[in-house]
């Protein structure tokens, strides 16, 4: 007879018992003799049967290729099997019926426990009790893990169906949530993953499971339940001591297959740090910039163009409140403490219904919670900026603040320099942050955030520029029940930049430009049945802008106070998504966003004769709206749909299609994100620019997640995005719609990536190619550029490909290889010449038709962490980098002057040199 | 006011600063371009002072890396039309594509059209321009750096608030002396060369620069029409300009607000371009059109009015003379066939009752003329 058991195993304190000595049968009447040679494991156990009446059940697979060669003289079959299976990995057990069960890796046991004997058992059921696998046994002494949680009352007869269960992941040490802590029972597969606040809701079978938890940088843990009703359990995880190898994307291994989500990248602190950068310091947007889709127009500016879109179409949340320049001094650093940083998120082709309001991307930052368990410190001393953070309880495991701040010595420095012209400069920034957590009950937390960064500069001319990140926010996270719960944030934040001058005080001038934004949202997130998810919500944003304001700053100052009027807008959004498991291998994500926007009086408009295009020359008069009218109404729905079929347990094929839209526009006729660039709104005559992506992808983990391989396609459509007219200043121009042309443009492209995160070796492969291209939407006019044909943005980069590398050699030192290529942008080159007052002139080629030579870079550092002993004053970690180790002048920019009547081709190069840092860190 | 050329400058100097960069800018020699046209160029300007000839000039366009001088456009038929006189004034053909007006005067406030025929009977048009009467210049003034240079300034205003747009021209002159002075030359006597006392002055020199770049300015922002410390030029010490004595003449054109446009678009592509905080480049034409072909572009703006200078000098004596040593001391009868210049004659009373030797300068120490300049004093020269 063969028959094998598929009860699920369980694991109990009794079996562990049991385990220790092994099971030996208690009937000893009937005796064996055998002499058997080179006998099939089937002809023994006839044998046996034979001459003692018992019944053996085995998996006859298992032993089809074992003999027997075994002498015995009247020895009871207890004895016979354990010299059998001596040292082998087999155990049997022979219970009161003369059954014997041969079992790999635990025996059978075939008693119950008394406690078990009672009637919450349903009878009938054959309990079988074994031992999980044998390297959890090390872990039995922790007794969370050990015991039996169980959740709910416990019913006399439990009945059958799902019941969820719900509760927050935490870090033992220092109470912080664990994002995306993964939380699954096994057989049958169910799992889900922690949210943002670490809270988790799974839905499983009534009865008892082994659930097990992982989370990158934390040891992995399981707990025992027994699951009764709907319920609660958080949990908390340790620290992995030696966290390195676990890193980074364990929890991501099988997202990017299993996950619905396409075109989503999750960066660790881990993974920014591996990045060289140029000064030293970790820097979040420069990584950003290694993931396919994502280029940038300047090396110094960290304005992104993400998948063909231009750098103001990405929503920058941070701690989900926008942020309008993310950047220091230039772009040379982006303006976030890499020290308070959880996560980052980028989304470029699946935009979750919860964001909107840009068309090409949404990257998520998120900063830590403080330490709830004690006050912690760490910091960083680099060339040129120096950062500290400190963070702690305020009450134990209730609350906590985390308060960072980073500054640049460069302005000191610049004092010190013997030459006048560095003298008058300045060149300072810094941003400071702080962050309150605080859980009032297990239902309840809140959260207040700021954060203020500031730039301000003069180097060799005269004039000051500035620029001011203001941020407020609070977030209230209500659970209403294991099922549903939901959050409500609201924000406030501020930019501002400005411009000024006072070389000659008679036309000293300040010139400034701000914009204001008051959010409410209310998210929730609805379990409403194991295999639909539910997440709606709504959102609102009051925008003011400055759009511009020329004062005069000196007493003696003859400048004409200039400003433009104001703006005003709401921008409202309702969404509903629904996550659907068809089946286990097809996951369904549809959502739907309905947005609007009411353009606001005080507004004086300026009207056109119909039928004319929009030129000073035909301005026939205004409007004019009162405070709080409505001048101009936009809106529409927002599909977002994304779709992901598994064809095996490691390759899944994923789509999606979005549609989005965008009320605010950054108007430039310059390359790069400037500080004078203009913020504009939506308003009577520019129409809000409007997206769709289809993209789909194709994704493989192979060597057990080791590696994982993706390729993803996509297609998009812009409209109404702006572009310049030649020439016209954008700057305090108060008819600003005569100056722009709207376009429409065409973004494709495939985007081929191999990723290793584990192992000595570790880093990713990238090759993108895209194109992106751009046509006025009126192709008649006499404005439109290249006659109205397509003409390649200015950030157009075919081939772009990416090799970032991390090698290992021990725990404490690593080194990091970055290589980058790309094709050089386009540019607009001079195709002739003409003589004109006295010298050459230039005359340019139809927009973009050339490009600037290609671009590529090779960076390396070294981190050198110190010892890791637990109990020293602080941890410390140095880190040497060579930024363009190569040297190579890549060309930012090239440009032709005329020079004493010679025109001259010059190409700027930011970094031109190799520029070695080297970096200081630590931690107490 | 130019924010982003000021930006650039910044954006450079922080990046030298912060990484201890000399330069972060290359020549670029990008591959042969070729525009596969050649377009019209109108290069003038309406003199309406009743004072000066008017000139137009007619070329063509040619590839960046054509070398020599612009083709011409000959047997043009050139046109300028009043508004009050529909006959118009031809411009007369002279050689080398440029066309003359003589002095005239012209009706205040008159508006003007200039009309082109070429020789292949395509045909041109501006848009009517107003003449436009730069107020007279109030100085030009300058301020020392640091014994390193100086900066020039003009300052000028329009009490009727008028003109509101600005351009300036300079011409630079400055003097300089050779690093030797010559007392003696050799001049050709009836009995053959012969030296005598140095008649032609070859110590002092003149030299004179008109930089082509392109000033403009405007205070329509500004309550009151009133230009102040404009910068016109900065002179490096280093330069040499500001030894013996330096001097600039400051032309001053008011332009339409098309005209300052044009000029300041031209300021930006051709001179400021390139940072990447630079507006992008675009194709700037201008006031004429085709009238045979609408969409042929024609580069060049024409405008009409009258232009106001002012000169300064400058005696700050900044800068380093060049040092040379006399190069021999010969016999008076080989100085005839020497390559270099009598400086003096050797002290006769060192060596009593020896033949006369003459001390003797390289030509390159000795004739300023060798450095550029001309020896004959400017008619405006103080």
């Amino acid at each position: 007879m063969k028959l094998f058991f598929t009860y699920r195993l369980q694991c109990l304190l009794v079996g562990f018992a049991l385990a220790c000595s092994p099971v030996v049968g208690q009937e000893t009447e009937k005796t064996i003799t055998i002499d058997c040679l080179n006998m099939s494991f089937d002809q023994f156990v006839e044998e046996l049967e034979r001459q003692t009446g018992t019944v053996f059940f085995y998996n006859p697979q298992r032993f089809d290729s074992l003999q027997v060669t075994l002498q015995a003289t009247r020895q009871p079959l207890g004895s016979v099997l354990e010299a059998l299976f001596r040292d082998t990995d087999f155990f049997f057990a022979i219970d009161d019926s003369r059954r014997v069960f041969i079992t790999e890796t635990a025996p059978v046991i075939t008693r119950l426990a008394p406690a078990y004997t009672d009637t919450s058992v349903t009878s009938g059921e054959t309990l079988v009790y074994a031992l999980p696998e044998n390297e959890a046994t090390n872990r039995l002494l922790d007794s969370e893990e050990t015991q039996l949680h169980e959740i709910g009352p416990k019913a006399y007869r439990r009945t059958a169906g799902n019941a969820t269960l719900s509760g927050y992941i935490r870090n033992v040490k220092n109470g912080e949530p664990l994002i995306g802590a993964a939380v699954f029972i096994e057989s049958p597969s169910i799992g889900t993953i922690a949210d943002a606040l670490g809270y988790y809701s799974i839905s499983l079978p009534k009865g008892k499971h082994t659930l097990r938890i992982k989370s990158f940088g934390m040891r992995e843990t399981y707990r025992q339940i027994e699951l009764n009703t709907d319920g609660k359990l958080d949990i908390e995880m340790k620290e992995s001591v030696i966290a390195l190898r676990e890193v980074a994307v364990k929890a991501g291994a099988d997202i990017n297959v299993a996950g619905a989500q396409m075109g989503q990248v999750k960066l660790s602190m881990k993974t920014i740090r591996q990045i060289p950068s140029a000064f030293g310091e970790s820097d979040l947007l420069r990584t950003v910039m290694t993931i396919p889709g994502v280029k940038s127009v300047g090396e110094s500016s960290v304005g992104l163009n993400i998948r063909g879109g231009s750098t103001d179409q990405n929503l920058i949340l941070f701690n989900e409140v926008p942020i309008y320049n993310p950047s220091h001094l230039f772009g040379f650093f982006s303006a976030f403490n890499p020290d308070i940083l959880r996560d980052i998120e980028l989304y470029k082709s699946a935009i979750p219904s919860k964001y909107g309001g840009r068309l090409s991307s949404v990257l998520d930052i998120h900063s830590r919670d403080g330490n709830k368990k004690k006050l912690v410190g760490s910091g960083g001393i680099g060339l040129i900026t120096g950062r500290l953070s400190l963070e702690g309880p305020i009450v134990k495991d209730k609350s906590s603040f985390l308060l960072s701040g980073r500054s640049t010595y460069s302005d000191w420095l610049l004092k010190r320099i013997d030459n006048p012209t560095f003298q008058n400069g300045k060149a300072s920034f810094y941003d400071v942050n702080l962050h309150l957590s605080h859980e009032v009950d297990q239902k309840n937390s809140i959260y207040l955030s700021g954060y203020l960064s500031n730039d301000s500069f003069r180097l060799l001319g005269d004039t000051l520029y500035g620029y001011q990140n203001k941020l407020v926010s609070f977030k209230w996270k209500h659970t209403f029940n294991e099922r549903l719960f939901g959050s409500i944030s609201l924000s406030h934040n501020r930019y501002t930049y400005s411009m000024e001058s006072t070389r000659v005080p008679e036309n000293a001038f300040e010139l400034a430009f701000g914009i204001k934004q008051t959010s409410g949202k209310l998210d929730f997130e609805y379990q409403l049945h194991p295999r639909h998810t539910l997440y709606f919500g709504g959102a609102s944003t009051y925008y003011q802008m400055q759009s511009g304001s020329m004062l005069p700053n000196r007493e003696q100052s003859l400048v004409i106070p200039d400003e433009l009027a104001p703006e005003q807008g709401v921008e409202s959004a309702l969404y509903l998504e629904d996550k659907f498991e068809v089946s286990d291998r097809l996951l369904v994500t549809g959502g739907i966003r309905f947005s609007l926007f009411n353009y606001l009086g005080p507004r004086s408009v300026n009207t056109y004769i119909p039928g004319f295009p929009l030129e000073k020359s035909y301005q026939n008069g205004t409007l004019e709206y009162g405070a709080g009218k409505i001048v101009k109404t936009y809106g529409g729905p927002e599909y977002r749909i994304a779709v992901r079929y598994a064809l095996s347990g490691n390759t899944s094929l994923k789509a999606s299609y979005n549609t989005l839209r965008q009320y605010i526009h950054l108007l430039s006729n310059t390359m790069t994100v400037s500080p004078t660039d203009v913020w504009k709104l939506t308003d009577y005559h520019l129409k809000p620019q409007q997206g769709d992506q289809f993209s789909l992808g194709w994704y493989k983990n192979v060597f057990n997640n080791k590696l994982e391989i993706s390729a993803e396609g996509y297609y998009k459509n812009i409209r109404n995005f702006l572009d310049f007219k030649s020439g016209d200043s954008l700057i305090l121009n108060h008819s600003i719609e005569t100056a722009v042309i709207a376009t429409s443009g065409k973004a494709y492209g495939i985007e081929v990536m191999a990723k290793k995160m584990t192992g000595k070796v570790n880093g990713w492969v990238a090759y993108t190619y895209s194109r992106t291209l751009l046509r006025a939407l009126d192709r008649t006019s006499p404005e439109a550029p290249n006659q109205g044909s397509y003409y390649p943005s200015n950030y157009d980069k075919p081939h772009d490909f990416m090799l970032a590398g991390n090698y290992k050699f021990t725990h404490r030192f690593n080194t990091s290889l970055n290589f980058t290529y790309s094709t050089g942008r386009p540019y607009t080159p001079p195709t002739g010449k003409y003589y004109m007052d006295g010298a050459w002139r230039l005359f340019y080629s139809e927009r973009n038709q050339y490009r600037i030579p290609d671009y590529y870079r090779v960076d390396v550092s070294l981190n050198i962490e110190g010892n890791h002993k637990v109990r020293k004053l602080a941890h410390s970690s140095w880190t040497i980098a060579v930024y363009n180790l190569l040297g190579r002048r890549n060309a930012s920019s090239v440009y032709f002057r005329t020079e004493n009547g010679n025109i001259k081709g010059y190409k700027l190069s930011i970094f031109g040199e190799p520029i070695p840092t080297i970096t200081y860190n630590f931690r107490f | 006011m130019n924010y982003r050329r000021n930006y650039l400058l910044t954006c450079c100097g922080a990046v030298a600063f912060l990484v201890g960069m000399q330069a972060c800018i290359d020549p670029f020699s990008p591959p042969e371009i070729n525009a596969p046209d050649s377009f019209l160029v109108v290069d003038g300007f309406l003199n309406t002072n009743g004072a000066d000839t008017s000139r137009i000039r007619l070329t063509r366009t040619q590839n960046v890396n054509t070398a020599g001088a612009p083709a011409v456009e000959k047997q043009a038929i050139i046109v300028v039309i009043p508004e009050s006189d529909p006959s118009g004034y031809i411009f007369q053909e002279s050689a080398d594509g440029s066309y003359f007006l003589p002095p005239m005067s012209f009706r205040e406030n008159e508006t003007f059209t200039l009309h082109i025929q070429l020789s292949n009977g395509s045909t041109y048009a501006s848009a009517p321009v107003p003449a436009v009467k730069s107020p007279p210049i109030d100085s030009v003034t300058y301020t020392v750096h640091n014994n390193e240079g100086v900066q020039i300034y003009v300052n000028t205003h329009d009490d009727s608030n008028r003109t509101r747009f600005y351009r300036w021209a300079f011409q630079e002159t400055w003097a300089y002396n050779a690093a030797l002075p010559s007392l003696f030359e050799i001049v050709d006597g009836e009995d053959g060369p012969e030296v005598v006392y140095r008649v032609t002055n070859i110590y002092t020199c003149w030299s004179s620069l008109s930089p082509t770049s392109i000033n403009v300015s405007t205070t329509a922002k500004l309550s009151r029409d009133v230009v102040l410390l404009q910068p016109v030029t900065y002179v490096p010490a280093a330069s040499n300009k500001l030894l013996v004595k330096y001097s600039i003449l400051v032309n001053q054109y008011g332009l339409t607000r098309e005209g300052y446009d044009y000029w300041n678009e031209m300021a930006k592509t051709t001179e400021t371009t390139g940072s990447i905080f630079d507006p992008l480049p675009s194709r700037i034409t201008g006031n004429i059109r085709s009238v045979t072909t609408p969409e042929e572009a024609v580069f060049g703006f024409f405008s009409a009015g009258e232009s106001t200078s002012k000169r300064i000098f400058i005696n700050e004596r900044m800068g380093r003379h060049s040092v040379c040593s006399p190069s021999d001391t010969i016999l008076k009868e080989d100085v005839f066939q020497s390559l270099n210049l009598i400086l003096n004659e050797f002290d006769p009373t060192y060596i009593a009752e020896t033949p006369t030797h003459f001390i003797m300068g390289s030509i390159n120490c000795t004739d300023c003329r060798t450095y550029g300049g001309t020896n004959i004093r400017p008619p405006f020269w103080e």
